[in-house]
């Protein structure tokens, strides 16, 4: 009865949440106190003292091994000579010997003496992998499963989780942002949902997690990767995107106190530039472009402005002086990391507890990111019946960042855009710099430092709080109860301020005669509870293990945004404020499972695994909220057959297959996305002139459509694999092929304008999608006396294809920005088709005399025959229907994004003390639309631009391949085309590392045995590639967050170039 | 058994979550509870008006739609945006041209909230007079949007209840049910409008209002008879009059430098018949794009900045500078309608001596040969106020006024063969005090016409008026018989935006 109780107890927390579980709380109470007892040793009473000697298996001795009595706290470590002295109470006869790379060995005592000898520890036999509710031997894995381990992560020190992943696992894959804390782009064997981001699960140590920029590396002893659905649909309703689980550091069971100190500092660098005009060459464009010089430049202009100062005082004129301004955009971003690891543990308690500092100031003006990290996790061996154990992990983080720097006219279009004989800095103005007058400048770009450095600084913080405790319960033999509460609680801050200037500029925001405060809270908390039995069965040689779970999460959210106008810049805060405005709201939502699973093997040659997750959430509208998620594979270990245990040349040779269906995190969609409400008071209308909060001008309507037919993305995948070894693993192949099927597809459907909802987008279950695609990784590790290597190469191969849409939905166009790029989609979707593949015209050279004009299909309709929009050294594009015009019907896929192929592959070598770690990245057979150059060279309006312009097609300049300059493009020479459509390939030595480990014997004299191991390193990342594409950067990430518009370079920031120094010491 | 116990737990607990499942927003009302009394219905209808003035209407894009498909401005230079560009330039935009899309989608926009409110009308009962009242605005102002759409597009999509289905869409419908609808709503709001406001209701749709844009709307569908009857239900009113309006007063606006009031009255006044109200957010941030569903900041113009002097978007035509004769210009409206290189701005209305205007961004205009910097003074701000950057304004925009009504009701007499009744109400409008134009006499058809159209332009010209008033013309055959085409070869009827025809299958 004692488990119904614990069972009931736990439920009702789980459901009801009033009631605590007092069990719980006490032992959480307790929790930190037991790593403290450690520190005291353990003393017991002395029956008889054993001694001997530890060898290891080349007869060496082995120092700092530990001894412990098996069933008590007693235990030593031996000495310098291997020998150690134990005092063994009465009624316990057995010794149980641990080091680190040798496999536990336990000893019945039988005299006064012991001598052992330690086997190596067979590290491919006992690897475990993470499996989700619980964890697995690699050997009986069925599943696609990567892993990455501690040893790695150390030696690349990369700054987050996800670019430690980038490239080392096949089927992963990782696209970088450069902005310091933002979350890189994770996707797991493609991209599977058209609108939604293919975000992984994040579940640290048990617990789902959110944003993992927060989240310390130095804490991360493995991450083990869950790719295929037999793997990931234990997470069920969230697995589709594939699964992320990390495991924190533990302390050793090795009575030791393990002290370890990570530290390093570097900088970060943007290299690449474009080539763009000088005042000079400017000049010479505005007279091809506009016949005519600016008036800024132009000696007869009245008033002359170009013999003028560039401001009251200024040394240097319109005419003389020159600014570049990617110079002055990009800078030096200095980044620093310094980790503190406290470890230990006997065989009853341990733990590890570190604290962390990260800071990295960005590569543009004001963008910045800096943290503090704390953790502690310990456990309990309470009795043979009870385990407690806690993890808890806080993280301060504070994200400085420029708020346009994501916009249509980002900072980098200004940049490109802003004329270089304007100055950055004007000491004469309201706030110190200074804008360009369109009328007298020719376009109206803003001033991108401005905007970085005054006009849009923001400040993102945010406290996290990730903590969980557990309790097992051995209730009986292979029988065990895992309960898991867990928290998960981000307060979030934002906070900007826009201030009082006036660059002496007349472009749109060049003026602000009143400062604004916007100052934003967010606290989510989410509560999770897992109740777990697990079974374990010998009969015979059937090995079973059955799990069942049930599991609620429940998260809620509070936000309250505040806003106010200040008269002067010195007030930043609303108190006092004018047009104060304050909003909160509350969201909530709720998760509860009930999953299922069965691993079965007989003999360790024929492994079965099963499970069923069935999962109920909230966000869907009722009838809807219930899905089922089942999974099953299969493995045969060939090698452990009798007739292939003597073929000396395999040492591992296992089948995998398997199937499962998982589900899309609804949460993505936010919590009732399929509920429309009324947006009250949400518009405004100033009735008699009066501001319209202060009359009866507010206004309410309904601002989108809803579906209550709403339901979860649902992915079907079957994934077949071989893992193969050679010659004791010298070699090892790991390999699969997989399809997946994603039905359901919700799509944010647009919906014609003529509806006239504000919000033109509605969510709907429409479409399927595959991916297929083929995996491998290669390994070699060998040795020669001191030379260690280990190479390592993986690729991915994944084919994409868009099976349905919508009924009456034929296509989705996107990345269509009317603005600046000329308004045509970029990006098409549709049956047949990989995911937004390049969709565009096709461009067959230029025209060069009117004849050829008046042959070609009519490209642009001339109204009126005087003025004709298409003339010699026009793009001539393709009239694919032969319909005798040019319109939008004659467009055509140009290309896709995908990458026919990703791979990484990484070479350690180790000689002696030193390490050198090189690993290569990259992507083959993929395009890249280069919407930059529709800045640089499309000549849609009046800016600065690349040269290229200069080599702009006239009369005289016919050999080449840019379009006539023209005011306004009237052939729409920068519509989307083949024109700026480039190979996206690029291999990248993505980290390189060198270090020297100090010999421990000799830093164990030195150092009077405090310090045990010293590995100095320099590492560098981004330092080569190899590309054509002419951006700043092949690996583009995606500025809208959504799925269609992937690899269009709006000018996005470049992955910097990067160097670290650092140390890596461990003291005991 | 004790598995089992605890597995029948489980599903006792699973049965006890199913109800926290159950969430819903609370963070707003949602569409049962809400639109239940006349104050909610009414705040319905404020939402459409709000849209009328966002950023896609009248706050920017209308503006600019309307006077670059007429023939009254002239490119200020290489910073006119690319679509205003093609507008201009082109007889027949392109079906991806964002401002054309801005207005289709805009009025859409109008239509649905206009629909919700009429569909949810009936359930009001709490307060009837007012229900009704804000009934007729809704009928007003989709009337107005479907005027809109007509006018530009001919067959368009008819919706008259909100859209409820992702999958309701509406093929084209032919124009003439689209007018039928217009004047029915006009008629119903004409019934249920008051024919005036006062204090916090001011700039609400009023019967006035109701009857001129159905004088509109008629005319531009051809049935000048009927537009002559809704035109003198509104003269008839004997509520608006241009004696006590000076000229200016309908475009300068209530302005304000800083706090300080500098003119009052001129906003609401006695010619304006339905005007959009702005209210300048103070900080010269526009708001663009955001403003149509802020419900704290007040809604600022841009027109005085893209037709200004720092921009130098927009500058007059040379047919609309030539419609005022050759200098010296005889017409005192001439310089009320554009600044000139060197006139006295600051003048504060005339109460100070000001300082000369020169050294200005725009590029040139030329009147019969004669190149010079000109611009709109319409809506422009640079006589009470220093310009410099950015200006957005508070200046609201006169959508119908007494004058256009006059010349339209002039326009009906001319068409159904009165051309002295014509030159009563031309007259009427030259005779105002302060314009004192000599009367004209048209003894013709042609001859009234004629005279209609000059006085159309030197009287509403930048009004952003003539792009409809061209299109009726061109339709009847009056150029080149009466005048020469102000936009020769311009298609009459926009394409449908690629925008809808990519989304709605029964449009293609």
């Amino acid at each position: 009865m004692l488990v119904a109780y614990i069972l009931q107890t736990n439920f009702k927390t789980a459901c009801i949440m009033k009631r605590k579980n007092r069990l719980l709380v006490a032992l959480t109470r307790h929790a930190f106190l037991p790593a403290f007892f450690l520190l005291l040793g353990f003393s017991a009473f002395a029956q008889k003292t054993i001694t001997g000697t530890v060898t290891g298996p080349d007869n060496k001795p082995v120092v700092g091994a530990s001894v412990v009595v098996k069933g008590t706290t007693v235990g030593t470590t031996t000495n310098d000579q291997g020998t150690f002295s134990i005092a063994l109470p009465a009624n316990h006869d057995v010794l149980v010997f641990t080091y680190v790379e040798y496999e536990v060995n336990e000893v019945t005592v039988t005299g006064n003496t012991v001598n052992v000898t330690m086997k190596l520890r067979d590290v491919t036999q006992n690897e475990v992998v993470v499996t989700g509710y619980g964890t697995q031997r690699r050997r009986n894995v069925t599943g696609a499963i990567s892993s990455i381990n501690n040893k790695t992560l150390n030696e690349i020190s990369a700054p987050n989780l996800a670019q430690a992943l980038q490239g080392r696992m096949a089927g992963v894959s990782v696209v970088n942002s450069g902005t310091p804390g933002s979350q890189p782009i994770v996707r797991i064997r493609g991209i599977s949902s058209i609108t939604y981001g293919s975000d992984p699960l994040y579940v640290i140590d048990g617990v789902p997690t959110g944003n993992i920029s927060n989240f310390d590396m130095q804490d991360i002893e493995t991450i083990d990767v869950l790719k295929d659905a037999s793997a990931a649909a234990i997470y069920g309703s969230r697995a589709s995107n594939g699964v992320i689980m990390i495991t924190t550091k533990k302390g050793k069971r090795d009575r030791k106190l393990h002290v370890g100190l990570n530290s390093y500092y570097g900088v970060q660098r943007i290299t690449e530039r474009l080539d763009l005009l000088n005042p000079t060459q400017f000049d010479a464009y505005s007279k091809a472009y506009n016949g005519k010089l600016v008036a800024r430049r132009d000696p007869n202009n009245n008033p002359v402005w170009v013999t003028r100062p560039i401001y009251t005082g200024a040394s240097t004129t319109y005419g003389n002086n020159v600014t570049d301004w990617q110079d002055e955009y990009f800078q030096d971003g200095p980044m620093t990391e310094t980790n503190i690891t406290l470890s230990g543990g006997n065989e009853i308690s341990r733990f590890s507890a570190s604290g962390g500092y990260y800071k990295q100031e960005g590569t543009a003006p004001n963008v910045a990111f800096q943290r503090y990290n704390f953790k502690i996790n310990s456990d309990h061996i309470i009795s043979k019946v009870f385990t407690f154990g806690q993890s808890l992990i806080a993280t301060n983080s504070i994200q400085k960042g420029d708020a346009n720097a994501g916009g249509t006219r980002s900072n980098l279009v200004n940049v490109i855009r802003m004329m270089p004989y304007m100055p950055v800095k004007d000491p004469t103005t309201n706030g110190g710099y200074r804008g360009v007058i369109s009328g007298l400048d020719g376009g109206d770009p803003t001033n991108p430092i401005e905007d970085a450095e005054l006009k849009n600084p923001q400040e993102n913080s945010t406290v996290k709080i990730l903590g969980n405790a557990f309790l097992e319960i051995n209730i009986l033999k292979g029988l065990q109860f895992r309960s898991v509460f867990g928290i998960d609680y981000a307060n979030g801050r934002f906070y900007r301020f826009t201030p009082i200037f006036n660059d002496s500029g007349t472009v749109n925001g060049a003026i602000s005669t009143i400062a604004g405060v916007t100052d934003n809270r967010n606290t989510s908390t989410v509560l999770l509870y897992t109740e777990q039995l697990t079974y374990n069965k010998q009969f015979g040689k059937h090995n079973i293990t059955a799990t069942g779970v049930f599991e609620s999460q429940h998260q809620k959210t509070r936000a309250l945004n505040g806003f106010g106008n200040q008269p002067t810049n010195s007030l930043r805060v609303i108190q006092g404020a004018t047009n104060q405005a304050v909003s909160s709201n509350y969201g909530e939502n709720f998760l509860v499972s009930l999953l299922g699973r069965i691993n079965y093997d007989y003999a360790g040659k024929y492994i079965l695994s099963a499970a069923f997750r069935r999962d109920g959430l909230s966000v869907w509208a009722p009838g809807k909220k219930w899905g089922n998620f089942p999974s099953a594979s299969v493995g045969w270990r060939v090698d452990q057959e009798d007739f292939m245990k003597n073929v000396a040349l395999v040492s591992e040779l296992k089948l995998r297959g398997g199937f499962g269906i998982t589900g899309l995190n609804g949460l993505v969609l936010g919590n009732y996305p399929w509920l429309v409400n009324v947006a009250a008071n949400s518009s405004s209308y100033p009735f008699n002139n009066v501001p319209s909060q202060n009359n009866n001008g507010l206004g309410s309507g309904v601002n989108q459509l809803g579906n209550e037919d709403l339901e979860w993305e649902t992915t079907k995948q079957t994934n077949i694999g071989v893992d193969l070894g050679i010659l004791k693993n010298k070699f090892t192949l790991s390999a699969d092929y997989f399809i997946r099927q994603t039905d359901n597809l919700i799509l944010g459907v647009q919906v014609p304008p003529s509806f006239g909802y504000l919000n033109s987008s509605v969510n709907k279950n429409v479409g399927s999608m595959k991916n297929n695609g083929f995996e491998f990784l290669l390994g070699y590790h060998d040795k020669a006396g001191d030379f260690r290597w280990d190479v390592t190469a993986n690729a991915s191969f994944i084919d994409n294809e868009v099976l349905k849409l919508a009924e009456g939905l034929n296509n989705i166009p996107a990345g269509a920005d009317a603005a600046d790029y000329g308004g045509w989609d970029v990006t098409n979707t549709e049956p047949g088709r990989p995911i937004q593949y390049f969709w565009g015209f096709i461009v067959d050279g230029i025209f060069q005399n009117q004849g050829e004009v008046d042959n070609h299909a009519t490209q642009v309709k001339d109204p009126d025959p005087t003025k004709p929009q298409t003339r010699p050294g026009d793009l001539i594009f393709r009239d694919l229907n032969k319909d005798g015009k040019i319109d939008a019907n004659d467009r055509t896929y140009l290309g896709s994004y995908l990458p026919k192929v990703s791979y990484g592959f990484n070479i350690s070598l180790d000689y002696k003390g030193f390490d050198l770690n090189a690993f290569f990245q990259g992507v083959q057979g993929n395009k890249i639309y280069n919407d930059t150059r529709v800045i640089t060279e499309g000549m849609i309006r009046f800016f600065n631009a690349g040269t290229q312009v200069l080599n702009a097609w006239t009369p005289t300049n016919t050999n080449t391949n840019i379009p006539r300059a023209v005011t306004g493009d009237p052939n729409g020479n920068a519509r989307t085309s083949t024109r700026f459509l480039e190979n996206g390939s690029y291999l990248r030595l993505k980290t390189v590392s060198l270090g020297y480990n100090f010999a421990s014997a000799k830093l164990n004299t030195w150092t009077k045995g405090t310090v045990s191991s010293f590995r100095i390193y320099v590492s560098g990342q981004n330092l080569l590639t190899f590309t054509d594409y002419t951006g700043y950067d092949p690996e583009v990430g995606n500025r809208t967050g959504g799925s269609l518009t992937n690899s269009i370079d709006w000018a996005i920031y470049p992955q910097p170039k990067a160097v670290q120094v650092g140390i890596q010491v461990n003291f005991q | 058994m004790k598995i089992a116990f605890a597995g029948s737990l489980i599903l006792v607990f699973i049965v006890a979550c199913e109800k926290k499942l159950n969430l819903v927003d609370t963070n707003s009302p949602t569409q049962e509870s809400y639109f239940k009394t006349a104050v909610e219905l009414e705040k319905g209808v404020n939402g459409v008006y709000s849209i009328i003035r966002s950023t896609s209407l009248l706050g920017r894009a209308w503006h600019y739609f309307h006077s670059m498909r007429g023939g009254e401005v002239g490119s200020g230079g290489s910073q006119l945006e690319v679509e205003n560009n093609e507008l201009l330039t082109k007889a027949n935009p392109g079906v991806t041209n964002a401002q054309v899309n801005n207005i289709w989608t805009a009025c859409y926009q109008m239509i649905n909230r206009a629909n919700l409110v009429i569909a949810k009308g009936p359930g009001v009962t709490d307060d009837v007079s007012r229900r009704d009242r804000v009934v007729g605005e809704a009928k007003f102002l989709r009337a107005w949007a479907y005027y809109e759409l007509v006018s530009q597009w001919g067959d368009v999509p008819m919706y008259t209840e909100p859209v409820s289905s992702p999958t309701g869409f509406k093929g084209k419908e032919p124009s003439a049910n689209i007018y039928s609808l217009i004047l029915s709503d006009l008629a119903d709001a004409a019934a249920k409008l008051p024919a005036s406001y006062s204090g916090a209701d001011l700039g609400r749709a009023t019967k006035g209002a109701a009857n001129a844009l159905a004088g509109r709307a008629n005319m531009q569908k051809g049935d000048y008879a009927a537009a002559k009857t809704a035109l003198l239900a509104v003269v008839n009113s004997n509520l608006y009059t241009l004696q006590t309006v000076p000229f200016l007063w309908n475009f300068d606006g209530d302005v304000k430098s800083g706090s300080v009031v500098v003119t009052a009255g001129h906003e609401f006044n006695s010619e304006s018949v339905f005007e959009v109200a702005f209210v300048d957010k103070g900080d010269n941030g526009f708001g663009w794009g955001g403003e149509n569903t802020s419900s704290t900041a007040a809604g600022s113009t841009v027109r005085a900045q893209d037709w200004g002097t720092t921009w130098g978007n927009v500058v007059p035509s040379t047919s609309l500078l030539e419609e005022f004769g050759p200098d010296p210009v005889a017409d005192p409206r001439y310089k009320w309608t554009f600044w000139e290189d060197g006139d006295m701005v600051l003048t504060k209305g005339g109460t100070l001596p000001g300082v000369p205007l020169t050294d200005f961004t725009n590029g040139t205009s030329t009147k019969f040969g004669a190149a010079k910097k000109r611009i709109f003074r319409k809506y422009s701000l640079n006589d009470w106020v220093s310009v410099a950057g950015v200006v957005t304004s508070g200046l609201n925009y006169r959508l119908i006024r007494y004058a256009d009504v006059l010349l339209m009701l002039a326009e009906c007499e001319a068409e159904v063969g009165t051309p002295a009744q014509a030159a009563i109400y031309i007259n009427m409008v030259r005779a105002r005090p302060g314009v004192a134009m000599p009367a004209v006499a048209p003894a013709t058809k042609n001859a009234a016409l004629l005279a209609v159209m000059h006085e159309r332009a030197v009287e509403l010209g930048g009004e952003c008026i003539d792009n409809v008033d061209i299109i009726r013309w061109r339709k009847k055959g009056y150029f080149p018989s009466i005048k020469a085409d102000p936009r020769p070869g311009q298609v009459n009827e926009l394409p449908i935006p690629l925008s809808e025809t990519s989304r709605n299958p029964l449009i293609q």
